[in-house]
């Protein structure tokens, strides 16, 4: 049985309206870093939305801007980790435990163990920093991307190729212990 | 737990020689656990011990003591002591092992001598010794261990046996100052005589107290009461009288005790925890070195903590575990990730006993009820002796990480107060007050975390387990055991943590809804729901908005509604309840972690279930999405399994289902049951029973997250629910259900501006227009269609947002086979506008909701040979299917006039295809103008879809109200809704209004209508004319037309308009209406709109129409009557900045009047000025009289002028010239859209400039420029294809033509002149007087015109007054005399007025008479008079004066009576005289002479 290590399973990026603005869903990869696979979007979708209670539960009593921590252990491989930024910007991250074949032993062993808060700090800071990234091109408008302010109609969710290829970036290479990304 | 009890509590120990201590054990259970310590110690701060239990332990000796029987009798209730000699003496007993690391043992911190001494003789006797002898022995205990750990302290306690001796020696006396304060007895100076000094107790302390000052005093008395002794413990007889203790003594007696309890407690308290403390830092500086054992370690540190948790200071205890339990991270991470080399650290590789403990358990509980039973048999999952693993440093991990939890557990709850943990501490539970709720959410957050992560340590733990035993586990039955294991636990903890305010919070709501209806009573708090959260509100401008979206627009109440529709479930708690609960800190944590404890067991019941291939909920679409999924890819199944195979087994979620799934439909071979848990064994028994079990578990978190207003996390629950239902078939459930979750999606209003849908949300509601429509019926119609429109909105604006920016490949990797889903489930338009024929209303939606990209062509195209143009309208179809609109109309409101509008539509239904249509929109109207095009409409069966331009781009800040919460605003200035210019084909009809040329001012003037059908062979034509002008008046019905038949109608409709009948192709009528106007105005203006039937179909051509109403010219008119002839004198000025050319003027002559022109009538044209006008001077006579009698019209005058508008010749040049190349430039089919702007925008420039008339003047104007004209705002709405053409040709054409000539002679001209006739009516006056005054003969006459007159020499003169009666009115118009002439004696008074200055008037200055009937005027009346200059000088003769005298002032009731009008030509006026000295006389005057010599002269 070969033993499994922690991945990303989804990132959710989530506006100050609790509009969802990118999910991105990785898969299940198997021993040679193929997916092998894919994942339900609408199940991720459900538990997204939910935790979005956990934030608003939470929220008077953090100072924005901050490291969420464990959100909510939803079962036993699936977890989620949250993350505010100071604009009511809500990033999450739903780690799988079992996400990806372990590269070792140790990594496979030490995965049991499940994941110290400080191990999604550097995941999030590489979001949070993707996300400024975005913000600072001009042909990004946030407004479109605010149910309250936009004109348009349909999804608001952010369509920067660039951005989404950053996030499924940050979300490959995410491993327990790594220290930046 | 029998760790956590024993350890919770202070041991003390004590020695009882004489059994009394049953006698006292109530009184201290009584006052027991001991509250309020203090203690501080150096590396901490000072701790306050709130409560301290004490355990009281019989020593050996005691034990032995035969056990006295009152001990059951005073111990009705389970007291602290009960519990210690009832049951736990016999394991202390047991477990008792000793071992080298200290912290194992509950040694105590105290240990009292209990004492019965009746008096002092026996003190002396044997309990000084015996005492003695303890005390040795102990202190011998003390010096021999030499080790701090097991730290004690000692104490006497003299019980007082009533009717003794010593009973009768007091211990207090009485302060003689203060009678309240009690004092103990000193025991130096008091003497009793006839007894040895002092008391059994002061003797005690004498002997055993130490002598320092510092000393602790270690001896306490309590004296019974008789009622509290036994009698047979009582002395018979009373050997002496019991000295009765107040109450007040005696409470000062007990906590004199209790305080020495406390004091001796702490201080081996404090001992110890240096001493723990210091082993922890030599452990923890060896941690590096090699031979460190965490498990060692482990042991030191939890004696600490067990030391500390004894004391009461469970906080403190909880730390410290939390620090072991991160080391044991620690540890077990370095072990794992090979960094722990030289460690001793170890851990066994499995847990043997691990899935015996799992399967063990057994759960009489399905049903929600618990009981002790239950819990603990439960507790045994978790319970074991794990310590002594640990000391052996052979705990599994897997065992160690659930000790740790346990521990922190029991911590937690005892902080909490919990139930079970008071029923451990043998507290009364009234006592203690509620729970905290806080704490025992922290439990259930812990416990969440733990079952995450010991689960997959339990995994490992079970595999190792059966490598080392060389065989194999299937993986099922591994997922088996660890459900089992993650189920068993969640329920654990929800069972200890569920307490009697959670259950009364959730009572409450219940409760509430049983009232009926909930809403009435707290409406307005609904907005303090979020009150459940236990923080202080923060106002911050960032999260201003949350709290709006998220709470205040979602359902209030998640469940009221459920509740009354009563699903078969109990009804969950309601956002009421939440409002009663909202003060109870933690309980919205509580409810939400319990929730998610429920949510963890129904995953870990899915999960299982999924194995034998039953879904409920969401989960059940998912996988039927899945299996569509698979079904269109179509993959090879064999080959995944395969791979499955290389890949190995994959741990997670949707790996497990998918090969759960396939080992069920390949093999049917279900998991053996015997594995799983009995609980689980029985929810899993049917697919019936999982889905009632799902259905539960759904419910109870639902009801929690309700408590916790989680209300995302409530509303995914109800969507399984509803989800459930309609698996089940339960249809009217699931509609409720869905109607409620949808009713949160509509809260925000049509149109969706506040929120955008989700996914989710769009799933959520197909499945309910799903429902919707098998159930079926007239209502549920409406609902389904608008739910339909609603997904199809968001899934339109979904495609039209990823059409717009993203490629294909994201689109499809997104959203794609969701979309296909939504469609499987009947969300089409076409289907949707089929179902919404059955409707009887319409419904309207937005059209840019569903279409894309709507935009309308602005350039017109004319159809061939017909009238009207056609508008093109593109819009993008997002929708995969085709369907049809049976109608697009667009509404075109004109720009200037908002009142003009017209509706263009199109002529058959348009089939709309996936991708760009373009719909071709067709009118009727002839027209010229620009127009906004207002909305255009799409229908399609009975929905309508309206795309409003001008109001598309209100900004959403203004409508949510906060405009300060956008950052940019790239667009927000509203975008201008599309101009459309209308122009029609040259070949069109058209129908020219102008004024007529000749004015007659005192007839109605009239509108000429010139008709020109052009291409159409018009059959029927009717004219409506409306006027937009205050006060105009057409007379249509006055309307004369040539070369065209009307068609009289009778019909009341057809009033104010004209029906005329055929017109053929290319001719051209006219139609002249009369009009008038009600006040002056200088322009009427109206809206011209003429219906014409031709073979092609009805057409209509409408026009606004302003008009120069107001004539060119002033005329003033100056009579001079004189007796035979009147002179008439007009000045002509215009009342435009621009002259006017007068071609020819005439004043016709009337029967009465004949008229000679002064100065020739057919003069040259005459240039009019505004400010220099010309003067047309006539004279009038009589003619001869005729006898009929006439009206005054006929006798009036007419004046006839001829002229020529500067503007409107200049207009008419540039317009010919401009018309003449426009046809020669091949743009002629521009005619009929450049010509008329032409000619407003000219109007417009000649109007108004005083320059203009300068140069017209100088006869040399030029022409307006290209700019001038304003062209280019022209040139942009012609036709994309000639515009650049036609605006260089424009260009050149002005490039050409920079001067226009300006000739007044000209055909043009002539064509242009206009003539107005005016009606000059002549004066009638009743009387005409000429009067002259001649001077007599003391005049002397100079010149022929000057008389030269005498200073001071009077003059007669004689004023001769002739008369006529020819300009009356009754001359003229042979009227009736007027009444004063009638009356026959009119009288006039003739009045001279001279300066008095100047002249001295001799005779009467006023004359009254009246002139005679036949008078004629060679027999003139002469006055007399006499004038005498008084100022040499020229001077004007006296002005003579005659005014009709008014007749009677109050003989008439009248009142005034108009006196007769008379006029005076007075020939003598301005005529002069010279006034000179008369020298012939002077006077010399000789300066020095004696007198003055007069000459005469």
């Amino acid at each position: 049985m070969e033993s499994r290590s922690p991945s990303i399973a989804c990132i959710g990026i989530i506006g100050r309206h609790n509009n969802p603005l990118h999910i991105s869903l990785l898969p299940v990869t198997g021993q040679d870093g193929q997916p092998n696979q894919e994942r339900n979007r609408l199940e991720y979708t459900f538990m997204l939305n939910s935790s979005l209670d956990i934030f608003e539960a939470r929220m008077p009593s953090k100072t924005v801007g901050h490291d969420f921590g464990l959100l909510h252990a939803l079962d036993e491989p699936i977890a989620l980790y949250g993350w505010l930024t100071n604009t009511g910007v809500k990033l999450i991250i739903v780690v799988d435990m079992g996400g990806r074949t372990a590269q070792t032993a140790e990594a496979g062993k030490t995965a049991i163990l499940g994941l110290r808060t400080s191990d999604l700090t550097p995941a999030f800071q590489a979001l949070q920093t993707a996300y400024i990234r975005l913000l600072r091109n001009p042909f990004y408008v946030p407004d479109d991307h605010d149910p309250r302010t936009t004109k348009l109609r349909g999804s608001l969710e952010i369509t920067s190729s660039r951005f989404i290829k950053e996030v499924e970036r940050i979300g490959r290479t995410w491993y327990p212990g790594i220290t930046a990304i | 737990m029998e760790a956590s009890s024993s350890s919770s509590k202070v041991t003390v120990e004590y020695h009882d020689p004489s059994a009394v201590f049953p006698l006292v054990s109530r009184s201290i259970a009584e006052r027991l656990p001991l509250r309020n310590l203090n203690w501080q110690s150096p590396s901490r701060p000072l701790r306050q011990i709130r409560q301290l239990h004490v355990e009281f332990v019989p020593d050996k000796a005691a034990k032995t003591e035969l056990r006295p029987p009152t001990q059951r009798l005073d111990s009705s209730g389970p007291t602290s002591l009960d519990i210690v000699r009832g049951g736990r003496d016999d394991r202390t007993v047991t477990k008792e092992r000793r071992h080298q690391i200290p912290g194992l043992k509950t040694s105590p911190y105290l240990k009292i001598y209990v004492l019965r001494c009746d008096d002092k003789d026996k003190y002396k006797e044997s309990s000084r010794n015996a005492i003695r002898d303890w005390i040795k022995e102990n202190a011998r205990t003390e010096g021999k261990r030499g080790e701090e750990h097991d730290a004690f302290e000692w104490m006497i306690l003299h019980v007082v046996i009533p009717d003794t001796i010593a009973a009768g020696e007091p211990r207090w006396r009485e302060s003689a100052k203060e009678p309240d304060e009690l004092k103990e007895r000193k025991t130096s100076n008091i003497k009793i005589p006839g007894k040895s000094k002092g008391t059994v107790f002061d003797r005690l302390r004498a002997d055993f107290n130490e002598s320092s000052k510092s000393g602790q005093d270690r001896v306490s008395q309590i004296r019974l009461q008789k009622s509290d002794v036994p009698r047979d413990l009582l002395p018979t007889p009373a050997v002496a009288t019991t000295l009765e203790e107040t109450p007040q003594e005696r409470e000062l007696a007990w906590k004199d005790l209790m305080d020495k309890f406390k004091v001796m407690l702490l201080v081996p308290f404090d001992t110890r925890v240096r001493k723990y403390e210091a082993d922890i830092a030599e452990q923890e500086a060896r941690r590096s070195l090699p031979g460190w054992n965490f498990n060692t370690f482990f042991i030191h540190k939890e004696g600490l903590a067990k030391a500390l948790e004894s004391i009461g200071l469970v906080e403190d205890a909880l730390a410290i575990y939390d620090e072991l339990l991160f080391g044991l991270e620690t540890a077990v991470r370095d072990l794992a990730s090979g960094q722990a080399d030289g460690t001793a650290t170890s851990f066994a590789v499995c847990t043997d006993d691990i899935e015996a403990r799992i399967l063990d358990t057994k759960v009489e509980g399905a049903n929600g009820t618990h009981d002790d039973h239950a819990s603990r048999t439960y507790s045994r999952l978790l319970e074991k002796d794990y310590r002594a693993k640990i000391v052996r440093s052979d705990i599994s991990v897997f065992d160690f990480f659930s000790y740790m939890f346990s521990r922190q557990q029991a911590l937690i709850l005892r902080l909490a107060n919990t139930h079970a943990a008071r029923a451990e501490m043998g507290a009364s539970s009234l006592k203690e007050g509620g729970e905290d709720l806080v704490l025992m959410s922290e439990v259930c957050w812990r416990a969440s975390a733990f079952i995450h992560n010991n689960s997959r340590t339990l995994r490992q733990d079970l595999l190792a387990r059966y490598e080392s035993l060389g065989q194999t586990i299937a993986p099922a039955s591994l997922e088996a055991l660890v459900s089992s294991w993650m189920y068993a636990v969640a329920d654990h903890i929800l069972r200890e943590t569920s307490g009697p305010a959670l259950a009364a919070a959730q009572l409450d709501g219940q409760s509430q809804q049983a009232n009926g209806n909930p809403h009435k009573a707290r409406r307005s708090e609904f907005d303090f729901a979020t009150g459940a959260n236990p923080y202080p509100q923060r106002h911050s401008s960032i999260m201003a908005g949350k709290r709006l979206t998220s709470e205040s627009k979602r359902p209030t109440s998640v469940s009221a509604t459920l509740g009354r529709e009563s699903i078969g479930s109990p009804p969950p708690a309601t956002r009421e309840s939440v409002d009663v609960v909202a003060g109870v800190p933690g309980l919205p944590e509580l409810a939400n972690y319990r929730g998610e404890l429920f949510i963890m067991q129904r995953r870990v019941l899915e999960q299982l279930a999924e194995k034998r291939g039953w879904r409920a909920g969401w989960a059940d679409v998912k996988a039927a999405d899945a299996r569509e999924r698979e079904a269109v890819v179509d993959i090879d199944l064999d080959d995944e399994a395969d791979s499955e195979q290389t890949n190995g087994h994959v741990a997670t979620t949707e790996r497990r289902l998918a090969s759960g799934e396939k080992s069920k439909t390949s093999s049917d071979q279900r998991p053996s049951d015997a594995v799983l848990s009995t609980t689980l064994t029985t929810l899993l028994d049917s697919e019936d029973s999982f889905r009632s079990a799902y259905e539960r578990l759904s419910e109870q978190a639902m009801r929690y997250y309700a408590l916790a207003t989680q209300t995302k996390s409530v509303e995914a629950l109800v969507g399984d629910l509803a989800m459930l239902k309609r698996q089940q078939g339960d249809l009217v459930s699931a509609e409720a259900l869905f109607k409620h979750l949808c009713a949160g999606y509509e809260t925000v209003g049509e149109g969706g501006v506040g929120r955008i849908l989700s996914e989710r949300e769009v799933r959520v509601m197909a499945f309910y227009a799903d429902v919707l429509r098998k159930l079926g019926g007239d209502l549920r119609l409406g609902e389904e269609v608008r739910v339909l429109m609603k997904c199809l909105g968001v899934v339109a604006g979904w495609r039209m947002d990823r059409k717009q920016d993203v490629s294909e490949n994201f689109e499809s990797r997104s959203f794609g086979g969701f979309l296909d889903d939504v469609g499987v489930l009947g969300v089409r338009i076409s289907s949707a506008a089929e179902r919404s024929t059955k409707l009887k209303d319409s419904l309207t939606f937005k059209a840019g909701h569903y279409f894309g990209e709507v935009a309308l062509n602005c350039e017109i195209i004319h159809p061939e040979s017909r009238d009207g143009f056609v508008l093109r309208v593109r819009f993008r179809s997002v929708f995969e299917e085709e369907f049809q609109l049976d109608q697009v109309s667009l509404r075109l409101q004109g720009s200037k006039d908002a009142k003009v509008e017209m509706l263009v539509g199109n002529k058959r239904p348009a089939t709309v295809s996936p991708g760009i249509v373009e719909v071709e929109l067709e009118s009727e109207v002839t027209t010229v103008g620009p127009f906004l095009a207002e909305r255009i409409t799409f229908h399609a069966g009975n929905l309508r879809f309206i795309h409003d331009f001008a109001r598309l781009e209100t900004s959403f800040a203004e409508v949510n109200g906060d405009s300060d919460s956008t950052t940019t605003r790239p667009s927000a200035q509203p975008r201008s809704p599309p101009h459309v210019f209308v122009f029609p084909s040259e070949r069109a009809f058209d129908c020219q209004v102008s004024l007529a040329k000749e004015i007659l001012l005192d007839r109605p003037r009239h509108l000429l209508l010139a008709l020109s059908s052009g291409q159409n062979d018009i059959k029927k034509m009717t004219i409506r004319l409306r006027p937009t002008s205050a006060g105009l008046r057409l007379h249509l019905g006055k309307a004369t037309h040539d070369g065209i038949a009307q068609i009289e109608t009778a019909d009341q409709k057809s009033a104010g308009q004209i029906q005329l009948s055929t017109l053929a192709q290319d001719t051209v009528t006219m139609v002249k209406i009369p009009y008038t106007v009600e006040q002056a105005t200088p322009f009427i203006s109206m809206r011209l709109d003429v219906r014409y039937q031709t073979a092609q179909g009805s057409f209509t051509f409408l026009d606004t129409v302003t008009r120069r109403h107001e004539l060119p010219l002033d005329v003033d008119v100056r009579d001079v009557v004189q007796l035979s002839t009147l002179h008439s004198s007009f000045t002509l000025t215009t009342t435009h900045r621009l002259p006017i050319v007068l071609a020819r003027s005439m004043l016709r002559e009337s029967k009465v009047y004949a008229v000679e022109d002064l100065f020739g009538s057919e003069q040259d044209a005459v240039m009019v000025h505004r400010k220099s006008g010309a003067v047309l001077s006539y004279k009038i006579t009589r003619k001869e009289m005729t006898a009929t009698t006439l009206s005054r019209r006929e006798a009036a005058l007419e004046l006839c002028l001829s002229y020529v508008s500067t503007e409107e010749l200049l207009t008419t040049m540039m317009r010919r010239g401009f018309e003449e190349s426009l046809l020669r430039s091949g743009y002629a089919a521009l005619t009929r859209v450049l010509l008329p702007l032409m000619v407003d925008r000219c109007r417009e420039l000649f109007a108004g400039s005083d320059e203009l008339a300068l140069a017209v003047l100088l006869n040399s104007v030029s022409m307006p420029s290209y700019e001038e004209m304003g062209w280019s705002e022209v040139v942009v709405v012609l036709p994309a294809l000639v515009r650049k053409a036609v605006g260089t040709w424009l260009h050149s054409w002005h490039a050409e033509n920079t001067k226009l000539p300006l000739d007044y002679t000209s055909d043009v001209a002539r064509i242009l002149q206009r003539s107005i006739t005016l009606s000059v009516e002549v004066p009638t006056i009743d009387m005409a007087f000429c009067a002259t005054m001649k001077l007599g003969t003391a005049s002397s006459r100079a010149g022929p015109n000057t008389l030269i007159l005498r200073l001071g020499q009077p003059v007669t003169a004689t004023v001769e007054v002739k008369h006529t009666a020819t300009w009356s009115a009754a001359s003229v118009l042979g009227e009736k005399k007027s009444k004063a002439a009638t009356s026959g004696a009119q009288a006039f008074v003739l009045d001279i007025q001279a300066d008095a200055e100047t002249w001295l008037l001799g005779g009467p200055r006023r004359v009254h008479f009246i002139p005679s009937e036949d008078e004629d005027e060679n027999k003139p009346k002469v006055f007399e008079i006499v004038l005498v200059p008084l100022k040499p000088g020229r001077h004007l003769l006296p002005v003579v004066e005659i005014v009709a005298e008014s007749t009677g002032t109050g003989d008439q009731e009248g009142g005034t009576v108009a006196s007769a009008t008379c006029e005076t030509f007075y020939e003598s006026r301005g005529r002069r005289v010279d006034v000179v000295r008369d020298v012939r006389t002077t006077v010399v005057f000789v300066p020095g002479g004696r007198g003055v010599a007069t000459e005469p002269g």
